[in-house]
């Protein structure tokens, strides 16, 4: 039998599917044999529902910052405090040719 | 090898990088959900999600420089390894281009494949051409922590607004006050009333992309997620450069083009 992520995937790739109206996508959930509860979670993309019919126990929060934007420099700037130096963070310079 | 899943899944990850995780001995994943790792785990049978190394009150950049170490760690134990990154990894993400450098530095082979970002479905879902205008993007602390010299003639785009202002390095979110903060900085430029969107990318194939329109005094207290951008339109019109117009104007009267490139 198929399953939710098979057809998430076949959802995202399919040009038909991908903006298909919900009762069509309902069909096409109802077709591949899902339960009434995961159609529910895959149509109201509830992925703490999703993940709980696909069997996972725990949904863990799942965090998205994975830039640190200043935290190197903060970080670069405590360790020069350390040195009792201050460097704000440079532009890249060119390198000097090596020949 | 770090890789993208671009952001909706099914949608957007390249050929050349669902092989790369399949061929690869080990995955590391950082993507959106659950879901998306597990739909990874249908590509290789060793999946390692990143996730579990965040925790409240450990500092991100800790967390980024681990992500790096368990990379390296494989690769010097001769794996093949693949990270994994929602969106692109090179966008908006210190480790893999840190992991990349490493290995190169340590004499490994490393590459990094691009992916469909967030930037690249905002201007899709908003109908943006950064070229039109022009389009500047700041993590959005950087705004409060340096002195950075907006141009409101362009689109401004600013990342994860939901955590602006937290020095601390070890929180998830900061709040309205933290957000008034850049308000005021915002408010040099733009006045409290300029249109602003909030947008968000879908990840799963069933959502729409999420868009609506506030007013820049609004957003201290908007309902804001981490994974939500926030985009400033223009506020005023590009400043013809009369100067420079005239000095173009006088080296094609004068002749210095000749019809030959590089020349």
């Amino acid at each position: 039998m198929t399953d939710a992520i098979d057809l998430l995937e076949r959802i995202g790739r399919d040009a038909n599917l991908r903006y298909a109206a919900t009762d069509e996508l309902a069909l096409l959930l109802s077709r591949a044999g899902l339960s009434e509860a995961c159609q529910a979670a895959v149509i109201s993309a509830d992925m703490s529902l999703l993940a709980g019919e696909l069997g996972e126990t725990a949904t863990p929060i799942f965090h998205h910052s994975i830039n640190p934007g200043h935290e190197e420099q903060q970080q670069e700037k405590r360790e020069d405090e350390d040195q009792e130096e201050q460097h704000e963070p440079q532009p890249d310079q060119p390198r000097p040719a090596s020949d | 090898m770090c890789v993208g899943t671009g952001m909706t899944l099914g949608s957007h990850l390249t050929p050349l990088a669902r092989s790369q995780i399949e061929q690869a001995d080990v995955v590391f994943a950082l993507v959106p959900d659950r879901i998306a790792e597990m739909w990874l785990e249908r590509m290789n049978p060793d999946v390692r999600s990143l996730q579990p190394y965040y925790q409240d009150g450990k500092s991100r950049m800790s967390t980024y420089r681990l992500w790096v170490e368990l990379l390296l760690t494989e690769v010097r134990a001769g794996k093949r390894v693949c990270g994994v990154f929602y969106g692109h990894p090179g966008i908006f993400a210190w480790s893999p281009h840190k992991a990349i450098e490493a290995a190169r530095a340590e004499g490994f082979q490393a590459h990094m494949e691009p992916g469909i970002s967030a930037e690249d479905c905002l201007y899709a879902d908003l109908g943006i051409d950064p070229g039109r205008y022009g389009c500047q993007h700041f993590e959005a602390s950087q705004l409060l922590i340096y002195e950075r010299v907006i141009d409101p003639t362009g689109y401004l785009v600013l990342w994860q607004v939901v955590l602006v202002g937290d020095m601390s390095l070890k929180r998830f979110a900061t709040g309205p006050a933290y957000r008034q903060l850049l308000v005021d900085v915002l408010s040099r430029d733009y006045p409290l009333e300029h249109d602003i969107i909030l947008y968000r990318a879908p990840t799963l194939p069933v959502q729409q992309a999420q868009i609506s329109h506030i007013v820049l005094a609004e957003l201290p207290q908007a309902k804001l997620s981490e994974e939500m951008t926030v985009v400033l339109p223009p506020m005023a019109a590009l400043k013809p450069n009369v100067a420079m117009r005239k000095r173009l104007e006088d080296l094609d009267q004068s002749g210095a083009f000749d019809g030959k490139q590089n020349s």
